[in-house]
């Protein structure tokens, strides 16, 4: 669709994208479309929280801007959202995290663990042998350090720069 | 199943200008022909609906009168619009059943800055909303509010005189905190900068597509 926008340069641009087609790390196809130069491929950025949203405006990697409208559908990372021959690929954005190793830990110290950082109202991901959560600012190390007690003594603890996808259940609201 | 309508959450704190931005960017939306409703949750009081029903429903008659609810929510308002939607959400699904022919949904809740959000599968889109009578340092101490909304408007920029805020120091810090997102200084009182919100919501929210009635 193309419209006027009397504070933009005309013709103003809004590619409108209504449905999910597929991932990118599902389907090595259409992985592979994106690979190539085309026109009709565009990348947004997404943050974890605009991922939950069904209706946006973003802009793409190009400076175009995609409106998505996809009713009920959410969308993952990697996702290809489509409308005719236009393909829009969502990419999630990074964001820092505390990843804590609690291969150590007993059974209840690991209960202690999942009360205090569901206490701070943080959404977890569970890995083999470590939890990682989101943080805002670097200075929440300190924090959840004093927090975890002695605890801290037995886990290593280090900020990462990553992709963050909660577990499903372990989605929570929070500050 | 019935088709999605469009959501918007306002939320800020007590004495904000919630309501207030709802009234003057109502004439804007309606006036181009799109169809709303508006829903406010409160505790227990069902004032600031009613004042909204009257103004914009009964004088002006910018939308029927049974489409400007009150929410009375019995508990914080903040975990009505993101720990457990369900009671909004309810509500929207039998509007969306009801009035398939609207455009938007105006959600209205108050929360300050650290606890306010939408759940997404509430709002499509957040604006939060301050005054400048918290001071100029608003912006600069983050939150949730600040930083998560879609749009953050800032009002009431004629009292900044009397309490010594400095737009100038407001502003710089929303850039900083905020980084690409957009933001708007209001006079809600007088109506300055309420076109730029409505252009946001008209083009962020409605894609800038026309009214159902007349597609």
């Amino acid at each position: 669709m193309t419209k006027y926008n009397s504070k933009k340069p005309f013709p103003y641009v809004v590619l409108k994208v209504r449905k999910i087609t597929g991932n990118i790390f599902e389907n090595v196809d259409l992985a592979r479309e994106f690979e190539s130069n085309n026109d009709s491929h565009k990348t947004v950025f997404l943050s974890r929280f605009d991922m939950e949203k069904t209706r946006q405006k973003k802009k793409a990697t190009d400076g175009t801007d995609i409106a998505i409208d996809l009713q009920d559908s959410k969308i993952k990372h990697g996702d290809v959202l489509s409308e005719g021959i236009l393909k829009v690929l969502v990419r999630q954005t990074t964001e820092q995290v505390i990843t804590a190793q609690i291969g150590n830990l007993d059974g209840p110290s690991l209960v202690l663990l999942g009360h205090i950082i569901g206490n701070i109202h943080r959404p977890v991901s569970i890995e083999k042998g470590s939890i990682s959560f989101p943080i805002y600012k670097e200075t929440e190390l300190d924090l959840f350090r004093s927090l975890f007690g002695s605890m801290a003594d037995k886990i290593s603890l280090a900020i990462e720069e990553k992709i963050f996808q909660p577990h499903k259940s372990m989605n929570v609201h929070e500050h | 199943m019935s088709h999605k309508i469009p959501r918007i959450g306002i939320g800020g704190p007590v004495g904000s200008g919630k309501s207030m931005l709802i009234e003057k960017i109502m004439p804007i939306i309606a006036g181009k022909g799109y169809r709303t409703c508006i829903i406010s949750n409160d505790v227990i009081s069902k004032e600031d609906a009613d004042r909204m029903r009257k103004n914009l429903a009964t004088n002006q008659g910018l939308l029927p009168e049974n489409l400007v609810i009150g929410l009375a929510t019995g508990g914080c308002p903040h975990t009505a619009i993101r720990e457990d939607p369900s009671m909004n959400l309810a509500l929207i699904e039998e509007i969306e059943q009801n009035h398939p022919e609207l455009d938007v949904i105006f959600l209205e809740s108050g929360g300050d800055n650290v606890m306010t959000t939408f759940s997404p599968a509430l709002a499509d889109y957040f604006i939060y909303i301050i005054d400048v009578s918290g001071g100029d340092k608003y912006p600069r101490k983050g939150g949730l509010g600040i930083e998560s909304c879609d749009l953050l408007v800032i009002n009431k920029t004629d009292l900044a005189q009397y309490v010594g805020a400095d737009l100038a120091i407001m502003e710089r810090d929303t850039k900083t905190m905020r980084k690409q997102k957009p933001y708007a200084f209001v006079n809600c009182k007088d109506g300055i900068g309420i076109q730029d919100v409505a252009d946001h919501i008209i083009q962020d929210v409605l894609f800038e597509e026309p009214p159902k009635t007349r597609q």
